[in-house]
């Protein structure tokens, strides 16, 4: 990439599509996603399970099961990476796109020690020789505040405790100074303790590292607590987006503002029940037919039913998806 | 009943609990009571013992010292046949509602067993009744009964388990973190559904989170275990509103607050058009 013309944006996606073929016809999980990451933005991404948040991040990194068909288009730094050939999309993942998943455990291998799993990413993306590399790792430790780096690069995953594993994934995902780094639930599996940390620590990188991120949650607390910009997603599409203060102050579309409502919070009074949102978010295997989000919707009128709202801009970089905005 | 000491009320009675693993100490000599109907909210970071005192409790492990007292019956030193009879009425929900559920069996088959097990005298139509109702109870089409795990959300599959643990209408049901792998919008149905359980069967919980809010949403009493010791144990708005213990007020400190300005409108208030 050549820098006379630095892009605009890291990461451009547009009508990004992710389509599961079924006997008989197709399960969409995502069903035509058009956003992007800015350069150094932190864009959180939002959505209960099955709202296709994962999906559209895997269709980017290549990482779909063989069955599934990406379509539309995923710019990275300029360059189209959607349906680029293996070899090639192995050169930027890993090391200038990365990733970092919900579960340490099952991401690393658990054969191998720390520090080996670390080297090897600098071998073979950088060409490092092992000696080079495993300094560079104990580097990348360091960098992620875990203590005695010395005697961890010699354990086995399992001898280290979740909040530490998630530390040596992001230390991983930054090894060759990604210019994105996507986080699909890094914290979701780790205690409120260590999640805080967790979420301290990537605060800092990127203010050290400076790099792009892409933050996955269902939790909405996660999100607000690192994200300049927050996008909604519900049943494949992106419902509503915005710069991350105005969205906690005043979410447009509905379903962010129930969305806010049923996070605990311990500030709020007790109430008898829990907030909750009633029904259920339509399967990718259904057919859509007006606002996904209408049969839940305490703002549905019959138009909802039938004509699907389009992602529209109501302020600057602020979109929502709904024919009954919040004021 | 032998020598209960003042806690005669007490449906279970943990005494000085303790396990040890290969000589480490995973739980120390926790103590604690659970009354019938009741719900105590166990709360403390991965590693803290929460796990294995549940599964001490219901002998899935092998405790190293102390007594487990379910209804003055000390569980630890009973045979394995009185053993099983009670295990009718102490059941457990797990965090992870697929693995729980055996991928080769129907929902059907699932919530069949315990049914086939302690009430083998049931008939097939009485099961099917029992089935359905409690599938109804938690939320849940009759048409999942021929339902595979795989083929159900991870919020179903805990219904799932949930219905299958109150089957038999368990006098204690232990939930082992099972709402921390369901989002968010889905956890307040779990909790609710669990509230509305208690109240309709007079189930005892123990209820085992690292989401302070949740707990202090479902729980009557909370305890706080850490490094294998509880610490504190207080009545619900007693730990909220004025922990003593330090480890619990740096426990309350790392809760992240979502929201600048909290958002106390219930979902009906919400303004708009009206209903379709």
């Amino acid at each position: 990439m050549t820098d006379d013309r630095a892009p605009l944006a890291t990461l451009t996606t547009r009508e990004l599509r992710v389509d599961f073929p079924l006997r008989g016809g197709a399960a969409s999980a995502v069903r035509g996603v058009s956003l992007s990451v800015g350069v150094h933005e932190c864009l959180g991404i939002v959505g209960e399970s099955g709202s296709g948040k994962t999906q559209l991040f895997m269709a980017v990194m290549g990482l779909l099961p063989g069955a599934a068909r990406a379509t539309g288009s995923a710019l990275f730094q300029g360059g189209e990476i959607l349906g680029l050939a293996p070899n090639r999309l192995n050169r930027i993942r890993g090391s200038k796109l990365t990733m970092v998943f919900q579960d340490p455990m099952t991401s690393l291998a658990p054969h191998l020690k720390i520090g080996v799993q670390l080297a090897e990413v600098l071998v073979h993306h950088r060409g490092l020789s092992w000696r080079d590399a495993e300094r560079a790792a104990f580097k990348a430790l360091d960098r992620v505040r875990i203590p005695d780096p010395q005697r961890r690069l010699k354990q086995y995953p399992h001898e280290l405790s979740g909040g530490m594993r998630q530390r040596v994934m992001i230390g991983m995902s930054l090894l060759c100074d990604p210019a994105l780094v996507i986080a699909d639930e890094p914290t979701s599996a780790l205690d409120v303790t260590v999640q805080a940390r967790i979420l301290e620590l990537l605060r800092e990188l990127r203010a050290e590292a400076g790099m792009s991120i892409v933050l996955i949650s269902h939790d909405l607390a996660v999100v607000a607590s690192l994200a300049d910009r927050i996008a909604v997603m519900y049943a494949g599409r992106v419902v509503e987006s915005a710069p991350s203060a105005e969205l906690l102050r005043g979410p447009r579309h509905p379903y962010s503002a129930l969305l806010m409502q049923c996070v605990p919070d311990l500030r709020r009074p007790q109430t008898d029940r829990m907030p909750f949102l009633p029904g259920q978010a339509p399967g990718a295997a259904d057919p859509e037919r007006g606002c996904a989000f209408a049969p839940r919707c305490p703002r549905a009128t019959q138009r909802c039913l039938h004509e699907r709202p389009a992602l529209e801009e109501v302020r600057v970089s602020a979109e929502v998806a709904c024919h009954h905005p919040l004021a | 009943m032998s020598s209960s000491i003042g806690m005669s009320d007490a449906l279970l009675d943990v005494r000085g609990l303790g396990v040890d693993f290969r000589g480490v100490r995973v739980l120390g000599e926790v103590s604690l009571q659970i009354r019938a109907g009741e719900t105590l909210g166990l709360v403390g970071e991965s590693g803290s013992g929460k796990s294995t005192l549940a599964r001490a409790i219901l002998r899935l492990i092998r405790p190293s010292r102390g007594q487990v007292l379910w209804r003055g019956r000390d569980l630890l030193r009973c045979d394995a046949a009185t053993l099983r009879a009670q295990r009718r009425d102490l059941q457990i929900v797990f965090q992870d509602p697929v693995a729980s559920l055996n991928p080769r069996m129907t929902v059907g088959g699932a919530l069949a067993e315990p049914l086939c097990i302690f009430e083998p005298h049931l008939v097939a139509v009485g099961r099917l009744t029992r089935m359905t109702r409690m599938l109804e109870r938690v939320g849940l089409a009759d048409s999942m009964l021929s339902r595979y795990p795989h083929e159900l959300s991870g919020g179903q599959c805990q219904r799932v388990a949930i219905a299958r643990a109150m089957m038999l209408h368990p006098k204690l049901l232990i939930c082992d973190e099972a709402v921390s792998s369901l989002d968010v919008l889905i956890q307040g149905q779990i909790v609710n559904l669990l509230g509305d359980l208690q109240r309709e069967f007079g189930t005892a919980l123990l209820f085992i989170s690292h989401n302070l809010a949740v707990v202090r949403h479902i729980s009557h009493r909370v305890a706080v275990i850490h490094n294998g010791d509880l610490i504190e144990t207080a009545s619900c708005d007693a730990l909220f509103s004025a922990p003593t213990h330090p480890y619990t007020r740096a426990l309350l400190d790392a809760v992240l607050i979502p929201v600048p300005v909290p958002a106390p409108d219930p979902i009906s208030d919400l303004p708009g058009p009206g209903p379709v």
